[in-house]
């Protein structure tokens, strides 16, 4: 029995009477599987853990949910009035506050859930270090959360779309697939992170700045059409460059670099295979180290 | 174990820590380290159905071994098989989060335990109706009292019905008649065949709920076998010749003794007559900005603490300061007062920034029957003290008499 899979469950027990399922937990080397299917067997936990995130996060407010609102609309508010007013940045002809808070949107959704996601082990050490469950599941639900907040954000758009005479088109209804989109790319970078601040907390230092500078990196305040053409295909190494550019194709419509998006979606794949891989590195000694 | 199916077993456990040794510079990423070998070599095996328990001195391993078990941490060589469902409760209301009711909470503590939330809502009434908190389960859990508090997380956790229930000093929460109910479905678990490891340094509650007991002794398994017989080796153990000097568990703590000494003389007693009272000696070694309270606790073999004392009762110093040097500290245990016995003294002493360093169960004595109240009338009783009595004739028998009648016929 000595070399059997850590974690891999075989039905038979010790010495078969009862049969129970085996776990022989042996100390973890290497690169392992993601366990995947365990953690489809937990995921009544990811929803509970999501459903704590939202219920306790906007208890004893007085506005309540509508945090979820008033956050992006004022971010808005003041890129529309410092950039769109005074800086008079053109938006490839369209209303600059619909343009810029569509990106806002999209990533907003991605910065906080990354956010989320990257604390999310460190935040619940009092679990990590008390009791089992697939440990991947804390980042993953984190993302969970934030998806609520974007789509109450979402909410906004409708009006807004109207108060300035954008008519919704059929491409309103692909939201749902560039939301995916940009989920996939926040569990990449959120999963990455929250593995490697468990060790070293400077990234959750450097997070916030990061973030920043990566913000300003894609094209959420600015059309690409600003941008030389020759620097365009490099703004798509970015993984979130061609959900926020979609993101907005769906609002306001327009032309879509495809070329960029293709490579877009590559860099946002390698970037969670990477984030799983050395999440599953490093979470076998989380309860030590956190 | 001869055909009973294990629920356990765990071959050639070893876990080890990289410790940074205290007062060297940390770099930035090649920190100096030294191994700390938390298990070393340990093998077992825990039949189905049965209560293991699990004693040891305070980071003899019993944690560390707890969370290998419950798979919180990967051993570093060796390994267990586990068969069956493991439910661990290392701690009361793990997850509880204070801003939501005891009902999400409930849901949420259940979830993190693997509990499935259909098998939740047909456990509810049950889980309900043994925490008492009834009238409170749509309040968020930082109004409840602590009590309430613990009663609903461990009434969660009794609920869990794991295979293999993996417990860690929690039974003994709340008072006691709720701590009684805890024991009691410990007992109903058992009863159910699933398999329970426990520890604990409540030997009470060892006795009460294990056949059982592995003694875990600076990473080893030092002894398995039969309660009784364990649990007596591991008490016995503590106790040298009268006094023990205490092994510092971490380097640069500072020396502490402590002894047991009878009046006037300077030799180390184990043993002490119930009828003199004797001394229980503090000496240790106060480096600068030591402070702080040196108390003492006694306990029976059993559990049940008999008695506290506090080295600021009389003076009402709330925070003592040492100047650096030499101490010795002695508190004064009064003869006619412990009925004969064996006890354990487990003691706090001062240290850095008024932060105690509490050593249980320290060292073993017994009061002999020596002169002892109880052993003249085999009367019952934790203490058998000397006390004052007063015998006072108020009025002469014929007065009272006929006081008595004249109340007596009045409306």
């Amino acid at each position: 029995m000595a070399e059997r899979e850590p974690g891999s469950t075989v039905a038979a027990s010790v010495v078969a009477s009862v049969p129970r399922p085996v776990v022989v937990l042996v100390p973890r080397r290497g690169w392992r599987g993601l366990g995947l299917h365990e953690l489809w067997g937990w995921r009544e936990l990811m929803w509970a853990l999501v459903w704590r995130d939202i219920r306790s996060r906007y208890r004893q407010t007085a506005l309540g949910v509508l945090w979820a609102l008033i956050r992006p609309v004022t971010t808005m508010a003041i890129f529309a009035f410092v950039l769109g007013r005074l800086a008079r940045i053109d938006a490839d002809g369209h209303p600059y506050a619909l343009f810029t808070y569509a990106g806002l949107l999209a990533w907003g959704f991605f910065g906080s859930a990354v956010q989320a996601a990257a604390l999310s082990v460190v935040g619940a050490s009092s679990l990590v270090t008390k009791v089992y469950f697939p440990r991947l599941l804390l980042p993953l639900a984190s993302i969970g959360a934030a998806t609520v907040d974007f789509v109450i954000a979402l909410l906004v758009l409708l009006p807004l779309m109207l108060h300035y005479g954008v008519e919704p088109s059929w491409r309103l209804l692909l939201t749902p697939l560039v939301m995916a989109w940009v989920a996939l790319a926040s569990a990449g970078v959120g999963i990455l992170l929250a593995g490697l601040v468990v060790r070293y907390r400077d990234f959750g230092h450097a997070m916030s700045f990061l973030m920043q500078a990566w913000m300003y990196a894609t094209p959420v305040l600015y059309p690409l059409s600003l941008l030389p053409e020759s620097l365009r295909v490099w703004v798509f190494l970015n993984p979130m460059a061609a959900p926020v550019e979609l993101f907005r194709w769906c609002v306001l419509g327009g032309d879509i670099f495809l070329p960029g998006c293709l490579l877009s979606a590559a860099t946002m794949l390698l970037g969670l295979v990477l984030g799983l891989l050395v999440f599953q590195r490093v979470e076998r000694n989380f309860a030590d180290v956190i | 174990m001869s055909a009973a199916p294990l629920a356990i077993r765990a071959e050639g456990l070893w876990k080890t820590y990289r410790i940074h040794p205290p007062g060297t510079p940390r770099r930035l990423l090649h920190h100096p380290t030294f191994e700390f070998h938390a298990l070393q070599d340990v093998n077992f095996d825990v039949p189905e159905g049965a209560v293991l328990g699990i004693v040891g001195h305070n980071g003899a391993g019993k944690s560390t071994l707890l969370k290998v078990l419950s798979r919180i941490t990967d051993p570093s060589r060796g390994q267990v098989q586990v068969a069956g469902q493991v439910a661990s409760l290392l701690e009361v209301g793990t997850g509880f989060h204070p801003e939501l009711t005891g009902l999400e909470n409930l849901y949420l503590n259940a979830a993190i335990h693997g509990l499935k939330r259909a098998t939740i809502r047909r456990r509810l009434d049950a889980i309900v109706a043994f925490s008492e908190v009834g009238a409170f389960l749509n309040e968020p859990v930082k109004r409840y009292s602590s009590g309430m508090y613990l009663r609903l997380a461990f009434s969660i956790a009794a609920h869990l019905d794991p295979d293999i229930l993996i417990v860690d000093e929690v039974l003994a929460v709340g008072d006691g008649a709720f701590q009684a109910k805890c024991l009691q479905r410990v007992d109903e678990m058992q009863h159910e065949g699933r398999t329970i490891v426990v520890v604990s340094h409540d030997m009470n509650i060892i006795r009460r709920v294990c056949k059982q007991v592995a003694w875990i002794d600076a990473g080893r398994l030092r002894m398995l076998g039969a309660a009784e017989h364990v649990i007596d080796c591991y008490t016995r153990s503590r106790t040298g010749p009268g006094g023990s000097w205490l092994e510092s568990p971490r380097p640069n703590d500072r020396g502490l003794g402590v002894r047991l000494l009878l009046a006037g003389k300077d030799q180390p007693v184990a043993r002490v007559p119930a009828w003199t009272g004797f001394l229980v000696e503090f000496s240790f070694r106060a480096p600068a900005g030591t402070s702080g309270q040196t108390a003492l606790k006694i306990k029976q073999e059993g559990g049940l603490t008999v008695f506290c004392s506090i080295d600021t009762d009389r003076d009402g110093v709330a925070l003592r300061h040492y100047a650096p040097g030499e101490w010795r500290v002695t508190c004064r245990i009064p003869g006619n007062f412990l009925s004969p016995g064996r006890y354990l003294l487990t003691i706090a002493a001062p240290g850095a920034d008024a932060e105690a360093a509490i050593h249980e169960d320290v060292l073993a004595f017994d009061v002999t029957h020596e002169g002892s109240l109880a052993s003249r009338d085999g009367r019952p009783g934790v203490l058998a003290p000397l006390l004052d009595w007063d015998h006072v004739r108020l009025v002469q028998g014929n007065e009272r008499d006929a006081t008595l009648n004249g109340g007596d016929q009045r409306p």
